[in-house]
């Protein structure tokens, strides 16, 4: 560090010495100068003082170059002055020469110059202290600016963390809501087969004991009792889950129906890229918003439009597209969901939304059935139809906003 | 099957247990339902053939880990599991640590029994071939020291000269040896002898 920067503060000695000769010889020429302005005044007033000169101009001249340029140039004007006076001094009384009185005025020019040099001095030196302190005060502004900087560095650095810690937090509660909801799910299921698994059980045993050579009635319907009690017991599993749905609406705000499906729709966006489906958005109703449970809404969202993938999976590749709308119409807002696939099975056209109807394999048929509860918690409808010329569209009309229940 | 059979059910949820239990009886099959693991460990258990239908998801532990268990205890009790959600790498688990079945809620009635049919036929024929071995076993113990001496040479093919020979004796003493095991084996020819010495693995026992 220390190198370069003395290589730095030694400007090419060449140049730098003529500036310090010119800068040394400026205030010598700025004397003489004077002098000679005062010389040419002294002639100009000559006149006016006739018998008795005046040698104010000199003082004049002496003191500033002794001012401005320090004692040297002063004594140089006083030597400059002291014959020019003396002259004009003979020449304004004839016949008079050098006296020793003369002395006298040589002593004033000195001693004007002495002053003027000392007060100059006197100047350098303020002007010393306060560059000195202007000095000190720069680099304090300097510090103070790197300081600043720092600060506003550490600032837009928090600013960061802090943005990157909420998109976590955000990232972890959307992982937490998944995670519970395929806890529930499966909780659910789990709920739901054993009493099936013994109703199937039971029912085969029951055809059993009617089918026996002699037919034994009454184990026939202990068999049939038992399964009426467990199908009983899955049906109270599924309304407990519609109370659950129902009573979780306690949480209502306002949405923004557009912001939630953008959501959604980041979350299958993996899954749409893998089927290599199209998703054409016709959000109309951008800043339209309903009253409700985002996330139970937002649920409702993520069926649909799986379903809609599921309904895609037998379409040639090129050709599978879920198109979103969201629109205001006089009942509500209609969000629609219309894939074009192989549309709604037949057999299923009436019972679709019924717990435990379902085409996939693997299914347990709840997926519709809690969307359109959900929904008409939330005081809308869901409907279902066929579209031209193959396919499937959903369309839920959820009340506007302070018109639901 | 000449024995009669006995299911053991372990499942927590009792609406199984009674569904398994109803159509159990439907087809004449003794069985015993258990809540826990537990209460099945603690049950005096009949001297028949058996198998367990075990119930995947318990409390106190998984039927995957109660089947490990039951092996570390010696317990060669046939098991089918059943379970509500059970998955292909669950199901390869239980088959590849000897599972008999593995049926998924809710099942066929039929297929359960099938289940339960045939593993009640691998444990009787297990209990047969244990009673089998205990039975020769017995034989062979019958047998004097000599006697085995000779037997293990025998099972090799070797000829009565070369087995006096070996053990530096008559042929006659060795012909007289052969005719006690024989009788005391219950083999009928040298071929049954060595099938006997298979199973109980004496071959290749050349002295004690």
């Amino acid at each position: 560090m220390r190198g370069p920067s003395t290589v730095l503060q030694q400007p090419p000695g060449h140049e730098t010495n003529r500036r310090d000769a010119l800068s040394v010889l400026q205030p010598y020429a700025f004397a003489l100068l004077l002098v000679g302005i005062a010389l040419a005044l002294t002639l100009a007033l000559q006149h006016l003082y006739v018998g008795r000169p005046s040698f104010f101009p000199f003082f004049a001249a002496i003191a500033a170059a002794a001012w401005f340029g320090g004692k040297g140039p002063g004594y140089f004007a006083v030597a400059a002055s002291t014959p020019l006076g003396l002259y004009i001094y003979s020449a304004a009384v004839p016949g008079r020469g050098i006296a020793l009185s003369d002395l006298v005025l040589f002593l004033f020019f000195a001693s004007c110059a002495f002053v003027g040099g000392a007060l100059n001095t006197r100047r350098r030196e303020a002007e010393q202290v306060l560059r000195k302190a202007h000095g000190e005060l720069q680099a304090k502004a300097i510090q103070l600016q790197s300081v600043n900087e720092a600060l506003v560095a550490e600032m837009a650095e928090h600013a960061r963390t802090e943005a990157a810690l909420e998109t976590t937090r955000n990232e972890l509660a959307r992982a937490a809501r998944l995670t519970s909801m395929a806890e529930l799910a499966a909780s659910i299921a789990h709920e739901i087969n054993q009493p099936l698994a013994a109703v199937v059980t039971n029912a085969g045993a029951c055809v059993r004991w009617l089918n026996a050579p002699m037919p034994d009635l009454g184990e026939a319907q202990q068999a049939a009792q038992r399964v009426v009690r467990d199908a009983n017991r899955a049906g109270a599993v599924v309304a407990k889950v519609r109370t659950m749905v129902r009573s979780a609406l306690a949480e209502r705000t306002h949405i923004s129906i557009a912001a939630s499906l953008d959501e959604v729709l980041a979350l299958l966006q993996p899954e749409i890229a893998r089927q290599h489906v199209t998703i054409e958005r016709a959000i109309t109703a951008n800043l339209q918003e309903v009253s409700g449970d985002r996330v139970q809404l937002q649920q409702v969202f993520v069926n649909l439009i799986t379903n809609a993938l599921d309904a895609l999976a037998q379409s040639p590749e090129g050709d599978r597209t879920i198109r979103i709308g969201v629109e205001t119409t006089e009942s509500g807002v209609e969000i629609s969901v219309r894939d074009n696939g192989i549309g709604l099975p037949t057999e299923l056209r009436e019972t679709l939304f019924q717990s435990f109807v379902t085409n996939k394999p693997g299914g347990m048929g709840m997926g519709l059935s809690i969307c359109r509860t959900i929904v008409e918690a939330h005081g809308g409808t869901l409907t279902a139809r066929d579209v031209e010329p193959h396919g499937a569209e959903f369309c839920i009309v959820l009340p506007h906003c302070g018109e639901a229940r | 099957m000449s024995e009669e059979g006995f299911v053991y059910v372990i499942d927590d949820d009792e609406s199984i247990r009674d569904a398994l239990a109803g159509l159990l009886r439907s087809v004449g099959l003794k069985m015993a339902g258990f809540s826990s693991t537990r209460e099945f460990l603690a049950y005096q258990r009949p001297d028949c053939p058996c198998c367990l239908v075990l119930d995947v998801r318990l409390p106190g532990g998984s039927g995957l880990e109660f089947q490990r268990e039951l092996a570390a205890m010696n317990e060669t009790v046939p098991i089918i599991f059943i379970t509500g959600h059970g998955d292909i790498p669950m199901s390869v688990r239980a088959m590849k640590a000897g599972a008999f079945e593995f049926l998924t809620k809710p099942f066929r009635d039929q297929d359960l029994l099938d289940a339960i049919q045939g593993a009640l036929t691998n444990d009787q024929r297990r209990r047969e071939q244990d009673q089998s071995i205990a039975d020769l076993k017995g034989r062979l113990a019958s047998l004097t020291d000599r006697e085995r001496q000779v037997m293990s040479i025998l099972v090799q093919g070797q000829l009565n000269k070369q087995i006096g020979a070996t053990l530096g004796t008559t042929e006659s003493t060795v012909k007289a040896h052969r005719a006690q095991i024989m009788r005391k084996m219950r083999a009928a020819t040298l071929a049954d002898l060595i099938r006997m010495a298979n199973r109980l693995q004496i071959a290749g026992e050349t002295t004690t």
